[in-house]
């Protein structure tokens, strides 16, 4: 059975000690594949002073659990870890971590994969960008609403 | 009465609505947004665009869903995405 091990937290996310734990407490595997999304210095709209993401605590841990249980369920990975901040996050920290160990790289990589375009995408996060003019919500597009559909059908 | 949580720019919006308790007797989350229409017009108009969700004791719900006394309400912004 898949072990799923989500944090979501206001404390910088240690990439490298995450990775070191997750393949050292791995057993016999034949891979592990990872992602780590950081924040820019800059967008479409300009320059990017910071981030603020929120969460809905419990809520927004559970929505995550379903999906990623889901994603075991279909790629039967060993593990698998997310790693995500909220709070305020600035240019070059770490926003998220995702990382799967698995028997075969196929199941590894789409897992981390599918989990990141969820995160990206579907899961309860709100997220303004502070700029000069500042602060900014980050909602989804026509475009955006366009692919959840084609996603969904 | 529930208890009334706003995320994402409906936060801004909710001002000091987030955090609230409802007051009367909502039995559903359509009389909550009742409620709310009769404390901010506004905002009110602005939950029912798209994109626009609500939970009920953190679980999706619908405008029928019923509500209680201890329910929590989360009315969430359409979602950034991290």
């Amino acid at each position: 059975m898949t072990e799923i091990n989500i944090i979501i937290s206001h404390a910088l996310i240690d990439v490298a000690a995450e990775l070191v734990t997750l393949d050292a407490e791995a057993c016999d595997i034949g891979a592990s594949a990872s992602f780590v999304g950081y924040c820019r210095g800059a967008s479409a709209t300009g320059a990017v002073r910071a981030l603020s993401l929120q969460h809905y605590p419990g809520f927004t841990e559970n929505v995550i659990r379903g999906f990623a249980e889901d994603m075991a369920a279909k790629h039967a990975p060993q593990k698998i870890i997310i790693r995500h901040r909220v709070g305020e996050i600035l240019p070059g920290e770490a926003i998220v971590l995702v990382a799967a160990t698995a028997t075969h790289r196929a199941a590894a990589f789409k897992v981390v994969e599918t989990l990141m375009d969820y995160l990206k995408s579907e899961a309860p996060f709100w997220k303004q960008e502070h700029r000069a003019d500042g602060a900014h919500w980050i909602e989804p597009t026509d475009e955006d609403y366009a692919r959840l559909q084609q996603r969904r059908s | 009465m529930p208890r009334l949580l706003f995320f994402g720019q409906l936060r801004d919006r909710a001002g000091d609505l987030h955090e609230r308790v409802v007051a009367g007797d909502a039995r559903t989350v359509a009389d909550v947004l009742d409620w709310i229409a009769t404390q901010d017009a506004d905002l009110a108009a602005a939950l029912k665009v798209r994109g626009v969700r609500v939970a009920v004791d953190q679980s999706f719900a619908t405008l029928e869903a019923p509500v209680s006394a201890q329910s929590e309400l989360a009315f969430m912004s359409p979602l950034s995405g991290g």
